[in-house]
């Protein structure tokens, strides 16, 4: 179903919202991490593990769940389709995986929030660094964002079988 | 030589961004995986923890 122009405008200006939150959201995660990792505060990298377990179950994955849901409305909804340009299939696979990967790091994010929230100040400051994730998931969504704007050109096979019909 | 008839009936060949971006993701991909289980077999919070913490982890 191909949206009206109005729909389009829409679920389109949802799906930049939605995505450049998400974005936001783990640059404020990573400051978190960054001040749990590296604050000579035991008081504060205690808060600020409990604060990346709140960012990230209430913050990070809804709104990593409903860019995904929102970009794949406007595939599947416009002339774009899901599985006709090479940048659209790039930009949702790193989508599934950075939301997958998400998801399946968040229950160790709150085992190390409850760790935190019971630790005493020298095991505090002997926690993991929660660097790595956030770092990683920043460049994956920069690489989607870059993506998303440029559009380079390139249609796969099925887009080619779909133009000629 | 007729370009314009020739590409209207001929498909042309994987850009090469597709194919250099394809060879980076693959890349990433078994470097994460061999980190993942070469490297060490445990991934999640226990793998991070202090010495003295692993023992009140929950299987």
């Amino acid at each position: 179903m191909i949206m009206s122009p109005t729909l389009r405008r829409i679920a389109f200006t949802l799906h930049v919202v939605l995505s450049v939150g998400w974005l936001g959201a783990v640059i404020a995660y990573l400051a978190l991490a960054v001040a749990a990792f590296g604050s000579s505060t035991p008081a504060k990298a205690r808060s600020a593990w409990l604060s990346m377990e709140t960012i990230g179950w209430y913050v990070l994955v809804p709104l990593a769940l409903a860019a995904f849901a929102s970009g794949l409305a406007i595939s599947l909804g416009t002339k774009w389709g899901l599985f006709r340009h090479y940048w659209v299939v790039f930009k949702l696979a790193l989508t599934i995986v950075a939301t997958a990967i998400l998801i399946l790091h968040m229950p160790a994010v709150s085992q190390l929030a409850n760790i935190a929230a019971a630790a005493n100040d020298a095991e505090i400051r002997s926690m993991p660094s929660e660097l790595l994730h956030p770092g990683a998931g920043l460049v994956v969504l920069l690489v989607i964002t870059i993506l998303g704007i440029y559009k380079p050109k390139g249609l796969t096979p099925y887009g080619w079988r779909k133009l000629e019909e | 030589m007729n370009i314009s008839n020739e590409s209207q009936t001929s498909r042309p060949p994987t850009p090469r961004w597709v194919k250099v971006f394809a060879f980076a993701l693959a890349l990433i991909v078994v470097v994460v995986i061999v980190m993942m289980f070469v490297g060490d077999n445990r991934h999640g919070p226990s793998r991070h923890m202090p010495t003295q913490q692993q023992g009140v982890q929950k299987p």
